[in-house]
C-alpha cells in the first residue's frame, strides 16, 4: 500500500520487542506502530523509541479510534495517530507534512 | 463406680491411714502433731484417688493415686517393728520386725514415683516430652537403686535401719543431689506446660501444675539444704513437705469440685444472656467455658452447611484435630456448633454439657439470626453474580462488534478509500460526489457503531484500566471536567466497572439535566474501598426515582456491598458519592 507512494517499506515486525529491535537495526525514518500489540502496548514502544538520541518519527495505528486513547497518544511521544480505516500513503503524508 | 464402693474405698482408707501411722504414736521423740499431718496426706491423696476413679472411671489417674496414697500411709508400717524400743524396751530381732521394716521401706519410694509420673502426665496420662519421661524413668530408677541398697545392705536388727541409709557414696550422691536435680528439671517441665496451655487449658492445668510445682520446689530446696550441710529448723522442711504433698491431691480434690460446681458459672451466663444488652453471644460461652478460643457455627438446614453469626460458611476443625466441637441439638435436629479447646471434652464435659444446655433457647435465636444473614449473604452474592454476568457479557458483546462489524466496515473503509485515491481525477464529478457521499456515510456508520460498543461496554476500561477510561470519558464530555485520580494499580474488574458506570451514568445525568458548567471527579483509595466523588455546579434537584439511571447505579454498587449517596439540593449543584469495596 505505501511502497511505490513515495513510501519503502525497510522492514516490519511482529511485536513490540521486534519493533525496537528492528528499528534499532534499520534506523527508519517513519514507524508505524500498531496500539495492540501482543506482547505490550504501542504507547510503550513509542516512549521507548522517542528517547532516542535521533529518534524516527512515529505513527501509531489502531482499529479503535482516537478517542478512545485520549491522552496517552500525546504523551507517547509520537507525531500522532491514524485509525487503520484511513490509513494511506495520502493521510500519513499529510499527518508527516503537517507535522514538519 | 457404685456408691457402696466408692464408701468402701474411703472407709478403706480411712483404716490404711490410721493402721499405715499406728506404729508411730507411741514414738515419745516424735512431735505429736506430724502423726495426723502424714496421717492426712495418706488419706487426703486416697480420697483424691476415689473420687477422681468414680468422676473419670476410663483414667487411671484415679487408682494411681489410691495406691499412691495406701502406699504414703502403709510405708510407716516399719514404726510397728521399732515401737518396743521407743518405749525403752527393745525386743529381740524377730522375723515379723524384720518384714515390716522391708515392707515399709519398699513402699517409700512408691508415693512420689506415681505422684512424678501423675503430675507430668497430667490430664490424660500421656508423657507428651522426652524429657517428661527420662525424669519419670530417672525417679523410677533412683527409688529402685535406693530400694535395692538398703535390701542388700546386711542388717543385723531392724533398728540399724534407723541409723540411716548405708553409707554408700554413690547412694548419698543419689540422695543428695540426684533428687534435687530431678525435682528441678520437673519444675521447669511443668512451668513450660502451663506456659505453652492454651487460655482453656491453662484453667484446667493450674492447680495440678501449681501444686506439683510447690512439691518440686520443696524438694529443690531440701535437697540444696542437704548437699549443703545446712539444715533449716527440721520443723519448717517438715510442713513445707508435708503442706505440699496435702496440695497435690487437693489440687486434684479441687478441680473435680469445681467441674460439679459448673451451675454457677452456667448461671452467670443465663444472667449474661438474659440482660438486656447482654454480651455478645459467644463472649458469653467463651467466660462459661473458661475458653476465649470458644467460637460458634450454626446449623442452616436450607444450606445444609454451619455458619457463623455473620452468616458466612465455616469448616468444622475434623476429629483428631486441635479443635474439639461439641455439637448442640433440639429434637434430634443439629442447632450449632461449640468449637472450643479439647481439653474441655476430656475434661470438662460436664461443664459443656451444661453450658450448650443452658444456652440452648439463644443459640437457637442467634442461628436464627444466622441464618437470615447467611441468606442475605446469599441474595448479596447472586446479584454480585448477576453483575458480573452482566458485564463479562457486555464485554463479550462489544469484542464480537469490534473484531467483526467494525473490522469488516473499518477494511470497507480502507478500501474505499483506496479506491477514491486510485481513481482521483479519472471519474466524472457526480460519480465523485457519490463516492464521497459513500465514504461520509461509511465513516459515519463506523463512529454510531462505536458509540454503541463504547455505551455497551468500553473497551479500553478492559485493556487499559480505569484511569485511562475515565480519562477517555473526560475527553469527550461536553461539560468541562477536572479529574483528580488518585495513582494506583489495576484494580478487580467489577470495582473498576462499577467505579466507571458510576462517573459515565453521572455524566450522562449532568449532560442531560444539570446544566452545569463545571465537573469535579475526585477517584481515590480509603480504607478497603474505592471512593468515587462527582460534584457539579449545575441546578440539583436529582433523585433516584424508580428505573432512572440512578436508581440502578444504586443497585449496581449495593450489589458490590457499597454505598451510594446522594446529595442535591435544589439550585445548589450534586454531590454523588459512591463507596465501593475492594474485595
Amino acid at each position: 500500500m505505501l511502497d511505490g507512494a513515495g513510501f519503502e517499506v525497510v522492514g516490519e515486525a511482529e511485536d513490540a520487542a521486534g519493533a525496537i529491535e528492528e528499528a534499532w537495526k534499520l534506523r527508519p525514518q517513519v514507524v508505524l506502530l500498531d496500539v495492540q500489540l501482543p506482547d505490550g502496548s504501542g504507547f510503550d514502544v513509542a516512549r521507548s523509541l522517542a528517547s532516542w538520541r535521533d529518534p524516527p518519527v512515529v505513527i501509531l495505528i489502531s482499529s479503535r479510534d482516537a478517542s478512545d486513547y485520549g491522552r496517552r497518544i500525546e504523551g507517547s511521544g509520537a507525531l500522532g495517530f491514524i485509525w487503520k480505516g484511513e490509513l494511506s500513503a495520502a493521510t500519513l503524508r499529510a499527518l508527516i507534512g503537517t507535522n514538519r | 463406680m457404685s456408691r457402696k464402693r466408692q464408701v468402701a474405698l474411703s472407709l478403706l482408707a480411712v483404716a490404711i491411714a490410721f493402721v499405715g501411722e499406728g506404729g508411730f504414736l507411741l514414738n515419745r521423740f516424735a512431735p505429736f502433731e506430724t502423726i495426723p499431718l502424714d496421717m492426712a496426706v495418706g488419706f487426703v491423696t486416697m480420697a483424691a484417688g476415689v473420687a477422681t476413679w468414680s468422676r473419670r472411671p476410663g483414667n487411671r489417674t484415679g487408682p494411681l493415686l489410691y495406691v499412691a496414697g495406701a502406699a504414703w500411709s502403709l510405708s510407716g508400717v516399719w514404726a510397728y517393728a521399732v515401737w518396743p524400743y521407743w518405749l525403752g524396751t527393745p525386743n529381740a530381732a524377730s522375723f515379723l520386725d524384720d518384714a515390716l521394716i522391708v515392707t515399709g521401706v519398699l513402699l517409700m519410694p512408691v508415693h512420689y514415683s506415681i505422684l512424678v509420673y501423675l503430675v507430668l502426665g497430667f490430664p490424660d496420662g500421656r508423657l507428651h516430652s522426652v524429657l517428661a519421661r527420662i525424669v519419670v524413668l530417672a525417679v523410677w530408677t533412683v527409688a529402685i537403686v535406693i530400694e535395692a541398697s538398703i535390701l542388700i545392705h546386711p542388717v543385723d536388727h531392724a533398728l540399724l535401719v534407723l541409723e540411716g541409709l548405708p553409707p554408700y557414696p554413690l547412694l548419698d550422691a543419689v540422695t543428695s543431689y540426684g533428687i534435687g536435680l530431678l525435682a528441678f528439671v520437673a519444675l521447669l517441665l511443668l512451668l513450660e506446660r502451663w506456659l505453652s496451655a492454651t487460655a482453656a487449658a491453662r484453667h484446667i492445668l493450674t492447680p495440678v501444675l501449681a501444686s506439683a510445682s510447690l512439691l518440686a520446689a520443696v524438694e529443690v530446696v531440701a535437697s540444696i539444704a542437704r548437699a549443703g550441710d545446712w539444715m533449716p529448723p527440721d520443723r519448717a522442711i517438715f510442713y513445707a513437705n508435708v503442706v505440699a504433698k496435702l496440695s497435690v491431691p487437693a489440687a486434684y480434690l479441687y478441680i473435680l469440685l469445681r467441674s460439679s460446681m459448673v451451675r454457677s458459672g452456667v448461671g452467670d451466663l443465663v444472667i449474661d444472656l438474659g440482660a438486656p444488652a447482654g454480651r455478645p453471644l459467644r463472649d458469653a460461652l467463651a467466660r462459661a467455658l473458661h475458653d476465649p478460643s470458644v467460637e460458634v457455627a450454626y446449623w442452616v438446614p436450607a444450606y445444609e452447611r454451619f455458619v457463623d453469626a455473620a452468616g458466612a460458611a465455616i469448616a468444622l476443625p475434623e476429629d483428631g484435630s486441635a479443635r474439639a466441637v461439641t455439637y448442640v441439638q433440639r429434637e434430634g435436629e443439629p442447632l450449632a456448633a461449640i468449637i472450643h479447646d479439647p481439653l474441655l471434652r476430656d475434661e470438662e464435659p460436664a461443664l459443656v454439657e451444661s453450658v450448650s444446655a443452658a444456652a440452648l433457647l439463644a443459640l437457637d435465636n442467634e442461628r436464627l439470626q444466622a441464618e437470615v444473614r447467611a441468606k442475605l449473604e446469599e441474595v448479596r452474592a447472586s446479584r454480585s453474580r448477576i453483575v458480573q454476568a452482566g458485564d463479562a457479557e457486555r464485554r463479550r458483546v462489544e469484542r464480537n462488534l469490534h473484531d467483526g462489524a467494525q473490522q469488516r466496515l473499518m477494511t470497507l473503509a480502507l478500501s474505499v478509500g483506496r479506491l477514491r485515491e486510485r481513481l482521483d481525477g479519472n471519474v466524472s464529478p457526480d460519480v465523485a460526489q457519490q463516492m464521497d457521499l459513500m465514504s461520509r456515510e461509511l465513516r459515519d456508520a463506523i463512529d454510531e457503531l462505536r458509540e454503541l460498543a463504547r455505551g455497551i461496554h468500553p473497551a479500553i476500561l478492559t485493556e487499559d484500566g480505569l484511569a485511562a477510561a475515565l480519562d477517555s470519558l473526560a475527553e469527550r464530555s461536553s461539560v468541562p471536567i477536572e479529574l483528580d485520580l488518585e495513582p494506583m494499580d489495576r484494580l478487580p474488574e467489577p470495582v473498576e466497572a462499577t467505579a466507571y458506570f458510576v462517573v459515565a451514568e453521572s455524566l450522562t445525568n449532568v449532560a442531560k439535566y444539570a446544566e452545569a458548567s463545571h465537573v469535579d471527579i475526585s477517584i481515590r483509595r480509603r480504607n478497603a474501598s474505592l471512593v468515587v466523588e462527582i460534584v457539579d455546579d449545575g441546578r440539583g434537584g436529582a433523585a433516584p426515582s424508580a428505573g432512572s439511571g440512578l436508581q440502578g447505579l444504586e443497585d449496581r454498587v449495593s450489589a458490590m456491598r457499597g454505598k451510594l449517596s446522594l446529595e442535591s439540593p435544589s439550585g445548589a449543584g450534586t454531590r454523588l458519592v459512591a463507596d465501593i469495596p475492594l474485595t
